[in-house]
């Protein structure tokens, strides 16, 4: 009997159809989106007026740490850093600036913090998915602002991941390989750190 | 002397006529003295920074400017103003370059191509940190202390972001003239031909630029204020001038009234007054065909030597007044010659010798301090053997002075055991001296503090000053006074020049102290790693870049990034500084590709050329070089010129091994101010040590014995201790001002001491009779002596009245030393010591006596 189907053409069709599935349990990225911030507006609110303190980070981190991938995001900015930069160097930058992440995220003015949200389409670009949105702030003068905030993903573990923001069109990480270039070239590898470590501190208390 | 004091009660007018004979033309020499207020001159003239001024500030200038700016609201007015005010300021005296216009049609053709590299890596900086701030999701590691985290606003300046943001507007607008960004405001730039050397002409030019702006304001709806740095400068050396003016008057006004007061008799007060008036106009008459002229330091030998001179007249009288108790006049006066006319000679010549041993100091602020202080007090003791005699016989026969017993004044003499407890005292004052005692040599604790002006007292000079300074911001953001300036032969010394310091300052570490160690028997050289002090250098290269060199390709480049940042996404939108959106829409969309190519040097308007060129007509290049560290402080001052030093050898085989043989200097205020600060520091502890020592020689030569000798300094020493350890607890600080005073105080304190001890051994151990005899003379002129300091503890100048304090001080604990700790020390302890056993018992029986 002649066969209908290839080995190679089964291989394909079930490795498509694990794939559909794993798309289908990761759920759609804008899901992923709103549902993190719809999360983390919730805490937020709840600590409403007072400080963050040790029990709603932790929450936040809960949220925020499985929707965004910290580590490929330092990752990405670690390449502008020296190639004889040391393990141990490398490890204290990610870090740090993964704790500056968080920390700006839930700022007031950071990505989490807007008032509102609008959620427009998603864009597949290779592997990645964009999700566009709107961030809606209230302003000190008590107008409003609204602020393109957009988000590149991927999958990771079977969850769509952020690596990467994108407000007006710039992006998070370019803007932060971009700095740390010039202060590591212009201060040292050390000092970056030092820096770093010194915003996240500078967040705690004023926060 | 007693010839003299003979021929004086013959025949007084007589002597007093040959002496105004004298004084006339000295007097009228005397009104010749100027204050030169050049630093260079301070200076020895083998230093390298005095050399290279003396050679090259014609050529070079130091880079010091003075900016006018016009205030209008119409722009049109502010031209026409702008127009008539440099007219008027081009032909003054000292003027170089008068600028207020852009060299717009060359500006419009290189436009960002014409930025700097170090200004466009800034901008880069700023872009990268302002995209951040506008990002929710974005945080500013490059915007310094001016980030908050909690803010996203970036419409508040920064003061950096405002000098780029000057520096950069005018690529933008292109506007013909130097306008601030609002139009309100029109800077003028005149560059002055001369700086620092010869300063002088720059306080007359400042004096002719104030003539113009209140002539232009008569003629035109516009206000006019005058700024720069040698504004800053020229109300330093005014305010110098003031204080000098005010202590004068003050200082005069006390000691005259304390004098008479001392006396009881205003009378008196001007029979002591007046030959010391007689001494110091002799000795300042040599001044103009000596040292010529007074420096900042000098300036207020007129006000000290009058506290220091009158101490001998007041010795004079007294004793004089003392034996006309018991004697007719003229014994009197010649007994008071004969008693206390050697101790005032040998207490002056002293005082002369160890301030002359300050002329030894390589700094000659120290050594003409020195030199014209030896030579008025040498002066002034002339005119108490000369002048004064005829003086008292006058004053005699018209009842100015007359009999008084000063002893019946009683003295302290202090118990053995308050003694013992004031020399515990003293053991604690060497003990906080000595731990915490410092010598701040920074400039900037010695500026005078403007806010404290403003907020105290405000003139209107000082309003003046600040409103200038203000709308001086407006128009030019960026300082362009260098730190130094180098001149460099050809644009091949030029361009090995700059690629000197463009490697330092990329790579941003100097090596210094370098020691060498044996590893595994072979030398290793090991250094101690600074930060480099140089920001940048700036030169005609900033405008016309080698085509094919690394400066232009990385300028390109750099523009690229820039452009590249200003493009991405729409943030530029968020932005709500009309001001900025407009110049970041401006350079973004400019296409440097239309001319790929920078400016030849002939291509240059002489506007841009002529700040960047020798002055001679040769076209040598300037390099003007600025520090990356506040040039106020001295160490960073120090720094800076040691690594210039470094990099621009003084060695002519050295320079041409590195390529650069064609290049000349420093000059430039900092290295001035640095090597200033090097010698006193080095050189300010062995001339107090000298001073000391020629003291005790002195001292030696006068009592012959080592041991009375050292005796009569225990009041010196003491008294410095405790000035050491109040100036500690009152949080005072040695510095470059009142350095000087430590030698001063030794010259200035001897004499107590040498009054105290030898009119003790006269009255054979009598410590009370000595003590009462010489506790109000001593007083007296210890204290006329701090009132010619004390006009300088109300100077608005913080050096000035940091010697006026140390000087009150110190006096005021030489005194009490001599008078307290002294004689007791005298009465309990060195009794045995000093006197014969005979005068011992007959002292001894008469406190028996007196017990009983």
């Amino acid at each position: 009997m002649k066969k209908l189907l290839s080995t190679k053409a089964v291989g394909i069709l079930a490795l498509g159809l694990m794939l559909s599935a794993g798309v289908l349990f990761a759920g759609a990225p804008l899901d992923a989106i709103r549902d993190s911030n719809e999360k983390v507006k919730e805490v937020l609110n709840a600590n409403a007026g007072n400080k963050l303190d040790d029990a709603t980070e932790k929450k936040l981190r809960a949220i925020i740490e499985p929707a965004t991938d910290f580590s490929a995001m330092s990752d990405a900015v670690l390449t502008v850093f020296p190639a004889d930069t040391t393990p141990a160097q490398r490890a204290a930058f990610k870090k740090a600036f993964e704790e500056l992440l968080l920390l700006s995220s839930v700022k007031k003015m950071g990505r989490y913090n807007a008032d509102n949200f609008e959620y427009g389409g998603e864009k597949a670009a290779g592997a990645n998915v964009t999700v566009s949105t709107t961030a809606i702030y209230s302003k000190k003068n008590g107008g409003t602002e609204r602020i393109a905030l957009d988000y590149t993903l991927t999958q990771k573990d079977g969850r769509w991941v952020i690596i990467n923001y994108f407000t007006d069109g710039t992006s998070t990480i370019r803007n932060y390989q971009g700095q740390f270039k010039k202060i590591v070239s212009a201060k040292g590898v050390a000092a970056a750190i030092r820096q770093v470590e010194q915003t996240v501190a500078q967040y705690r208390i004023s926060d | 002397m007693l010839a003299i004091c003979q021929y004086s009660l013959r025949c007084p007018y007589r002597i007093l006529a040959v002496i105004a004979l004298i004084t006339i033309p000295a007097v009228l020499e005397v009104q010749k003295i100027f204050i030169d207020p050049n630093l260079v001159r301070l200076l020895p003239t083998n230093s390298r920074a005095s050399k290279n001024t003396r050679t090259f500030s014609a050529i070079t200038g130091d880079g010091g400017y003075f900016t006018m700016i016009l205030t209008s609201d119409e722009s049109n007015t502010l031209v026409q103003a702008a127009d008539e005010a440099a007219r008027q300021i081009r032909p003054l005296k000292g003027v170089y370059t008068v600028e207020y216009e852009w060299p717009v049609e060359f500006f419009r053709q290189y436009r960002y191509h014409l930025i700097p590299n170090d200004y466009l890596e800034q901008i880069y900086d700023k872009i990268l940190g302002w995209k951040s701030e506008l990002s929710p999701a974005g945080v500013n590691l490059l915007g310094g202390d001016t980030a908050d985290p909690d803010d996203t606003e970036v419409n508040v300046q920064s003061p950096g972001e405002e000098a780029i943001e000057g520096d950069i507007r005018q690529f933008a607008s292109l506007s013909p003239y130097h306008f601030s960004a609002d139009g309100k405001n029109l800077g003028i730039i005149i560059r002055t031909s001369n700086g620092i050397d010869e300063f002088q002409e720059v306080v007359d030019l400042y004096k002719g630029l104030t003539n113009v702006a209140a002539g232009i304001a008569k003629e035109f709806p516009v206000e006019i204020g005058i700024a720069g740095s040698h504004r800053n400068k020229t109300d330093e050396f005014n305010l110098i001038n003031d204080d000098i003016g005010h202590a004068t008057l003050i200082s005069g006004c006390l000691i005259l009234l304390v004098t008479a007061l001392g006396f009881r008799s205003i009378r008196t007060a001007l029979v002591v007054l007046i030959p010391l008036i007689v001494g110091m106009a002799w000795g300042f008459a040599f001044i103009p065909s000596t040292i010529r002229s007074l420096n900042l330091i000098t300036a207020f030998l007129i006000i000290i030597l009058t506290g220091m001179g009158i101490d001998y007249a007041i010795h004079l009288v007294k004793r004089v007044e003392q034996e006309m108790f018991e004697k007719p006049f003229a014994e009197a006066l010649a007994s008071a010659y004969r008693n206390t006319g050697p101790s005032v000679l040998v207490s002056g010549f002293t005082t002369a010798f160890a301030l002359s041993i300050l002329s030894v100091s390589s700094f000659r602020g120290f050594s003409e301090f020195g030199i014209i202080s030896a030579m008025v007090l040498a002066c002034i003791l002339a005119s108490m053997v000369v002048c004064m005699p005829p003086m008292l016989v006058v004053a005699h026969r018209f009842g100015f002075i007359r009999a008084r017993d000063h002893r019946s004044e009683k003295a302290i003499v202090l118990s053995r055991r308050w003694t013992l407890m004031a020399l515990g005292l003293m053991g604690i004052c060497l003990i906080i001296g000595a731990s915490g005692l410092q010598f701040d040599a920074s400039f900037r604790n010695l500026e005078f503090d403007r806010s404290a002006i403003a907020g105290l007292h405000e003139t209107d000079a000082a309003r003046n000053a600040r409103d200038s300074r203000m709308a001086h911001n407006k128009v030019y953001s960026s300082t362009f006074s260098p730190g130094a300036i180098f001149l460099a032969d050809d644009t091949e010394n030029l361009d090995r020049l700059l690629e000197i310091f463009d490697k330092r300052i990329h790579e941003n570490t100097w090596l210094t102290d370098p020691v060498t160690n044996m590893v595994h028997g072979a030398p290793v050289v090991s250094y101690t790693t600074n930060t480099t002090t140089i920001e940048r250098a700036r030169s005609l290269r900033d405008y016309t870049p080698d085509p094919n060199g690394k400066l232009w390709h990385e300028r390109r480049a750099l523009l690229r990034d820039v452009q590249e940042e200003m493009r991405e996404g729409v943030w530029i939108d968020r932005i709500e500084n009309p001001d900025r959106k407009r110049w970041i829409r401006e350079m973004r969309d400019w296409n440097g590709e239309l001319n790929p190519l920078p400016p030849a040097f002939s291509e240059l308007p002489e506007i841009i050329c002529t700040p960047l060129l020798s002055k001679d007509g040769a076209a040598r290049y300037l390099v003007a070089v600025f520090p990356s560290v506040d040039r106020k402080v001295a160490a960073h001052s120090l720094r800076f010129t040691d690594e210039i030093y470094q990099l621009v050898p003084e060695s002519q085989a050295e320079r041409e091994r590195l390529g650069i043989g064609g290049v000349w200097g420093p000059v430039g205020e900092v290295p001035v101010f640095a090597e200033i600060v090097r010698i006193v520091k080095g050189e300010i502890w062995w001339v107090v040590s000298l001073t000391f020592i020629g003291i005790f020689i002195l001292v030696w030569l006068e009592l012959k014995t080592v041991r009375e000798s050292l005796f009569v300094m225990i009041p010196l020493i003491s008294g410095l201790v405790f000035t050491f350890g109040a100036m500690v607890l009152l949080s005072m600080n040695l510095n470059l001002f009142n350095v000087i005073m430590i030698p001063a105080l030794l010259g200035m304190g001897v004499d107590n001491g040498v009054h105290m001890f030898t009119r003790w051994k006269e009255y054979h151990g009598h410590t009370m009779k000595a003590a009462s005899e010489l506790f109000i003379p001593l007083f007296l002129c210890t204290f006329t002596t701090m009132l010619g300091y004390a006009g300088m503890i109300i100077a608005a100048h913080p050096g000035l009245r940091s010697i006026g304090t140390l000087a009150v001080l110190g006096m005021m604990m030489l005194w009490l030393t001599s008078v307290i700790i002294l004689p007791a020390m005298l009465e309990h302890f060195m009794r045995r010591k000093f006197l014969s056993a005979a005068e011992v018992k007959i002292l001894d029986e008469e406190e028996a006596a007196a017990r009983k």
